[in-house]
């Protein structure tokens, strides 16, 4: 049986909004196994960005516990949260993120700054995950120089690059057409299956989540169901 | 990839805003770097270390005039090891578009006083052995094309002579000096001559020169001359020369003062330039930030981040503002014998080193806050 690398243990999370409160998680509790590809879905308040944030050590439960590998993060602190994103934790964003004024390899090599490798190595850690995304030849570009698609895919490359066990990805596919979409698609399910990474990620889309290896439902701060993609899914070049 | 390359990213993401602010510093640090060597100059007056010569004025007015005598009763001050004087002669010189100082001196003691001027010794003995003769500096010998045995004419104002025609001399010789607080504008004319024909006022000097033994005490001297001439019908007021320049200077008003003023204006307006700039920088990139909080950046590495890009823009600013001043001042003292002794030295640097720091964490108080509060979560959400 697979491990459990992601433990979300009762899990209680509380927005105020003036004098009003909004329960946005309500004891919930999600396993996410090692080597994982989960997509939750859900409508808009349901919950799964509030979840991710909680499983990507962005934000904090008011109840329960976060458990990743036999670790409660819930109990960091602030620094000891931030070291821990750094070691174990890549992001993928459904706006990419990347900073204007540095290249792709650049953008890539932003979290190995945090590292103690030099300069060269560094670089060619870059390169290796431009590689990996298929943009080896855009290094020196800038993000105003590169399509929506391989924007996504420097912004995987950086989430990437100091090889964590977990890629969160929230809508990574929102802002893309469909056939770019399915390529970036594609490229998770490689990381997931060829570098064994971890993934969770937040969809709307049904045709993403066909790419995931278990489909999670959101409503209300619940988990409705959870279901695998029949492999006759209509979604072409979804996991299979 | 390194730290360099990400805080470049950050300085010159608006190119054309980053280049302004630094044109604004610029010309602050200009200002800084122009002003604040002056403003040094009046802090420390009355500091008499490596002073070897005083000037001993009437108290109450530079208009009034000292009478010779005081020389002799100077001279027997401990300490003092020579004396001279000087007269203000004025007058008008060809067209009157001249404008350069003319004092009558005794040859046999004013310029062995001043060994910093160079004349030729020929010069030197002519200048005692003839009645009517002048020297002139260098620059007024270039400009006015002026030559050794000329007859220089001036027409008189405060001073006429017995005949109330105009004062004649000749010119004997033309001197250089050998640094630059000598004025190099200046005339001299043969005290003797223009105390005998003169029309009034004989025996009277506009101010005394006094030169000191080594390692006599500037202060203490001053304040016994000063003390010796108490409660008399003459009194005066003993200060070093550049103390005296500068008095001289103070009677446009409280110079220190104003400079004061204006050198807080600017302080004050470079560091709201900075800080606007970086707020709105900042303000830009909060996302930014929050992307890199979430890759694992700590709150201090961001602050850092941010302090070193207002480091890095006040000091393109500083540097070049301060280097220009440096070269406008030392040009300004070939022109401007006023200006000799002002330079952008140690304690101008301190201070713009202390300002730069001053103004950049002034300049990232505001958003180095921004980034503690940052909520990661909150900050994505907008995007």
């Amino acid at each position: 049986m697979a491990e459990v690398l992601v433990d979300v243990q009762h899990v209680v999370k509380r927005y105020r909004r003036g004098p009003h409160v909004i329960n946005v998680l309500n004891e919930l509790n999600v396993q996410v196994l090692r080597q994982d590809f989960v997509a939750f879905m859900g409508p808009s308040g349901s919950g799964k960005s509030t979840l991710l944030n909680l499983i990507g050590g962005l934000d904090r439960p008011d109840q329960g516990r976060v458990v990743f590998d036999g670790k409660d993060i819930t109990g960091f602190t602030d620094r000891q949260l931030t070291a821990w994103r750094a070691e174990y934790v890549g992001f993928v964003f459904q706006s990419y993120n990347l900073m204007p004024a540095l290249s792709a390899e650049q953008n890539v090599a932003l979290p190995l700054l945090l590292t103690p490798l030099g300069s060269s190595q560094i670089r060619q850690r870059a390169q290796t995950a431009l590689e990996i995304v298929g943009l080896a030849d855009r290094g020196s570009h800038r993000p105003t120089e590169l399509s929506g698609g391989q924007e996504q895919r420097v912004a995987i490359a950086r989430a990437l690059v100091s090889d964590p066990q977990l890629l969160i990805c929230d809508e990574p596919t929102g802002g893309l057409d469909r056939s770019t979409a399915d390529d970036i698609l594609s490229l998770l399910d490689l990381l997931n299956r060829e570098l064994g990474k971890t993934i969770v990620m937040v969809t709307h889309d049904p045709r993403a989540a066909g790419f995931a290896g278990r489909i999670m439902h959101m409503d209300k701060g619940l988990l409705m169901e959870s279901d695998h993609p029949e492999p006759d899914q209509a979604y072409t070049g979804a996991r299979r | 990839m390194n730290w360099f390359v990400l805080l470049s990213a950050g300085l010159w993401r608006r190119p054309g805003r980053t280049l302004l602010t630094t044109l604004s510093l610029a010309s602050a640090f200009l200002l800084v770097g122009l002003l604040f060597p002056i403003l040094l100059l009046f802090e420390n007056r009355g500091d008499s270390t490596g002073i070897t010569r005083l000037i001993v004025q009437p108290r109450h007015s530079i208009t009034d005039f000292l009478p010779i005598n005081h020389a002799v009763t100077i001279q027997g001050v401990p300490g003092v090891r020579s004396v001279s004087h000087q007269t203000w002669f004025g007058g008008t010189f060809r067209d009157g578009t001249d404008s350069f100082a003319r004092w009558a001196v005794p040859a046999d003691s004013y310029f062995p006083m001043h060994p910093e001027m160079i004349l030729s010794s020929a010069a030197l003995d002519a200048f005692a052995r003839l009645r009517t003769a002048a020297i002139v500096g260098q620059k007024t010998a270039d400009r006015f094309g002026l030559k050794v045995g000329d007859r220089l004419t001036i027409v008189p104002d405060i001073w006429p002579n017995k005949e109330a025609t105009a004062w004649e001399f000749e010119l004997v010789g033309i001197f250089d000096a050998s640094d630059n607080n000598v004025d190099l504008t200046a005339m001299y004319l043969n005290h003797a001559y223009f105390d005998e024909y003169r029309a009034w006022g004989a025996g009277l000097v506009s101010y005394i020169n006094v030169g000191l033994e080594s390692g006599g005490s500037a202060g203490d001297i001053s304040t016994t001359i000063d003390a010796r001439f108490a409660n008399s019908a003459d009194e005066t007021t003993t200060s070093s020369e550049r103390d005296f320049a500068l008095g001289f200077a103070e009677q446009l008003g409280d110079i220190g003062l104003m400079i004061s003023v204006i050198l807080g204006a600017v302080l004050f307006t470079i560091a709201l330039v900075t800080a606007n700039t970086v707020a709105h920088g900042m303000r830009e990139r909060m996302a930014e930030f929050a992307v890199l909080r979430a890759m694992g950046f700590q709150k201090l590495t961001t602050q850092l981040l941010v302090t070193g890009e207002a480091l890095a823009l006040v000091l393109l600013g500083a540097l070049p503002g301060l280097l220009i001043s440096a070269v406008l001042v030392e040009l300004g003292q070939e022109y401007v014998p006023q200006l000799a002794g002002i330079d952008i030295g140690p304690q101008t640097l301190t201070a713009s080193v202390v300002l730069v720091l001053v103004v950049a964490l002034l300049a990232v108080l505001q958003p180095a806050l921004r980034l503690k509060r940052l909520h990661i979560v909150d900050e994505l959400r907008k995007l």
